[in-house]
């Protein structure tokens, strides 16, 4: 985080240089969850939707709340927070918040978040070589400029929504 | 043995030293006496020796020379006759000289002293001397009677020289013995002090010795007498200080002995009189105690009616007091219950005012909350309105969202939309703040809405809960009332049976006087009860004191 200030002020104190390299940046959907605020890539959103009627699905593990009807199909409703390991899953009869449908899903899942702050322009706080990026499920962190969601800027921790989702939506076989 | 014998035999023993001392100065004073005889005898007769011999020997030269001067002168036969004289005289002059000579040698013998031994040998020479002189005095003084005879005048006269000479030389030697004879007294003199001086100082001497005997003898039997006797005076100044406890030894003589027994009997006789005595005390000193004590419980238990007499008096007094006042009082309260009557009419009056003004209270207070319940009404519909207006935003807000997304996916041709999307974004957070506001401040006007209606129904029950009271109130001073005028009625005859009571209590005051006198004279009496016991218990108090002199 220093370092990336310093860079900063590095850049703006030099205006005649060439301009650096942008730092890469990449747009986020900041998602509430407590007091954390984690970014999900925008390009694996496809849709938000306000929170729709959810049943209970008897025998369904932790981070899945339910399913839900929607368009015609059967989606299954997956809590963030549950998934992360940081919140209880919530019951799916007085469900709040917002679902996210997102892109390149096998299976018809509906991510739950307590709230979509918005869209943010975000600098990516790691210079990490994506080769060498952890196999956990948050991938790194991005600084939100000032403004963007409070008035100071703001740390938030980037989620790959694929690995996230990865061991619902391909269960170990039984026995293997 | 017995005190007296015991000083009889001291005192035999003092005579018989006095005896014995008087027997030795007597025969020391014989001693002397015969000693100083016998020097007086002795010098006497040897004197008279002396004398005689110097007389005869004088006469034997006076005869001489007279019968030389008859001689002389022819007469013949006075002559014979002188010679015949002399001759006497000289036979009796040396007769004299050799009984002195012979004395002089026995007393020698006998002499009693050196000195006078020498004095007298000097004396036996002297007179052997002049009998040796007389000799040639004779012999010559023949010779010169021969002289005579034969009538030679002249050779009687030469024969005369040598006889004046031995004359002369005779009586020298009587002047030597003169002197020693002298000698001999003085000596004689000196023996006589010298055996005085000895008998005196033996009789001192033993006068020395039977005195310390017999003081060692009085000091014996004193203390033969005086020990028994010392213990006795001991025990005796026991007795006499109250130990009745001890007893006299009985040792020695039959008199002590006897005296012994009969001081041990009389201190027994004293020892039993003495417990007695304490006995007596003691049981008398326990009835003066008893009587005391009862006489004080009676005095205190008269003091305690007399206390009570008073207390009942002074209840009486009070009661009577009590009953003025309360007749008294009883007249008050009648004047004060009529005039409660009146004020319990006002009351009444003021009471109904109040229920009236409570009344129109409550109409506007009702109408007040129907107000409220109409302006809560119209904030319940803002309310709704709020909330659909925030359902717009929110949609409004997904709607931007999903547009934003849109535009991401479709990549460049999609960036004026993204712009568009995030006008509607920031149209729709704006919307939603408002909507927040507005909310805020709904929520404010119902707190207040809620706050008045609260208010408004405490005022209704608190109304409410005054009329009751004033109804209350109503009904108390209306039973107040008619109780105050049932209170006047039993005063009135609180009153009368108040003077029926003060006629009993006045005849009760009475009898309690006749009590108090009674109660006051058996206290007085109680009191001079005491007294007595006190003195008698005074008096077996000092018995005990008296007999507590007695140890047993």
């Amino acid at each position: 985080m220093d370092r990336i200030l310093e860079e900063r002020t590095a850049l703006l104190a030099a205006p005649h240089r060439h301009a650096a390299p942008p730092a890469p940046h990449a747009r986020l959907l900041a998602c509430g969850c407590g007091v954390e605020i984690h970014g999900i890539p925008l390009e694996t959103v496809a849709e938000i939707l306000p929170v729709r009627r959810c049943v209970r699905v008897p025998g369904a593990a932790s981070p899945v709340i339910g399913a839900s009807g929607w368009l015609g199909r059967l989606w299954a409703v997956v809590d963030l927070g549950a998934a992360l390991g940081l919140a209880e899953a919530p019951p799916p009869e007085d469900l709040t918040g917002h679902l996210l449908r997102l892109r390149d899903q096998p299976r018809p899942v509906l991510l739950r978040v307590e709230r979509v702050l918005g869209v943010v322009d975000a600098d990516r706080a790691d210079d990490a070589a994506p080769e060498a990026v952890p196999r956990g499920v948050v991938v790194g962190q991005a600084l939100a400029p000032a403004g963007s969601l409070a008035a100071a800027p703001r740390l938030i921790g980037v989620l790959d929504p694929g690995r996230l989702l990865h061991p619902l939506v391909h269960p170990v076989p039984n026995g293997a | 043995m017995s005190i007296v014998n015991r000083v009889l035999l001291g005192f035999a023993a003092l005579i018989l030293l006095t005896g014995m001392l008087g027997l030795f100065a007597i025969r020391q004073m014989g001693d002397v006496r015969a000693s100083t005889e016998t020097i007086l005898r002795r010098d006497l007769s040897v004197l008279r020796q002396v004398q005689q011999a110097r007389d005869n020997q004088y006469r034997m030269r006076e005869t001489r020379s007279s019968t030389v001067l008859r001689a002389l002168g022819g007469d013949a036969s006075g002559t014979a006759i002188g010679i015949a004289a002399w001759q006497g005289h000289s036979g009796r002059t040396e007769a004299s000289l050799v009984a002195l000579a012979t004395t002089a040698q026995q007393l020698e013998g006998e002499a009693l002293s050196p000195e006078r031994r020498q004095a007298w040998r000097e004396s036996a020479q002297i007179a052997s001397r002049a009998l040796s002189v007389y000799r040639r005095i004779a012999e010559q003084t023949a010779v010169q009677f021969e002289a005579m005879r034969s009538g030679s005048a002249a050779a009687a006269i030469a024969a005369a020289d040598p006889l004046a000479q031995l004359n002369t030389e005779f009586d020298q030697l009587m002047e030597q013995l003169d002197a020693a004879l002298d000698r001999l007294l003085r000596s004689g003199d000196a023996r006589i002090e010298e055996l005085y001086a000895d008998s005196r100082l033996s009789v001192v001497v033993l006068l020395g010795v039977a005195l310390l005997v017999a003081i060692l003898l009085a000091l014996l039997l004193r203390q033969s007498i005086n020990r028994p006797l010392q213990a006795f005076t001991a025990f005796l100044e026991r007795v006499g200080r109250g130990d009745l406890s001890g007893k006299a030894e009985i040792t020695g003589g039959s008199e002590i002995a006897r005296l012994a027994a009969t001081l041990n009997s009389m201190v027994d006789g004293l020892r039993q009189i003495a417990l007695q005595g304490r006995e007596a005390t003691e049981n008398l000193n326990a009835a003066a105690a008893e009587i005391r004590a009862s006489t004080q419980e009676q005095a205190a238990s008269v003091e305690e009616q007399l206390a009570a007499v008073q207390e009942t008096a002074a209840t009486v007094d009070e009661i009577t007091h009590s009953g003025t006042q309360i007749g008294k009082r009883a007249q008050e309260v009648i004047a004060s219950a009529q005039a409660t009557a009146q004020t319990s009419a006002a009351g009444v009056r003021a009471v109904d005012d109040t229920v009236q003004a409570m009344d129109s209270i409550r109409e506007q207070a009702e109408a007040v909350a129907s107000n409220i319940v109409a302006l809560s009404e119209k904030t319940q519909a803002i309310g709704d309105i709020i909330s659909t207006v925030n359902d717009i935003s929110e949609r409004s807000h997904l709607l931007a969202l999903n547009a934003a997304l849109e535009a991401a996916a479709a990549g460049e041709h999609g960036r004026s939309f993204a712009v568009v999307a995030a006008e509607m974004k920031t149209l729709a957070d704006q919307a939603k703040e408002a909507t927040g506001q507005v909310r805020s401040i709904l929520g404010d006007i119902q707190r207040g809405i809620n706050a008045s209606v609260l208010l408004t129904e405490e005022a209704v029950k608190r109304v409410g809960a005054g009329k009751e009271r004033t109804d209350t109130t109503r009904a108390t001073i209306t039973e107040i009332t008619s109780r105050v005028q049932e209170s006047v009625l039993t005063f009135q005859q609180i009153v009368a049976s108040t003077n029926q009571q003060q006629l009993g209590i006045e005849q009760v005051m009475a009898a309690l006087h006749n009590i108090r006198q009674a109660s006051e004279q058996t206290a007085a009496s109680t009191r001079q009860l005491d007294q007595a016991a006190g003195n008698l218990a005074g008096l077996s108090q000092q018995l005990v004191t008296l007999t507590e002199r007695y140890r047993l």
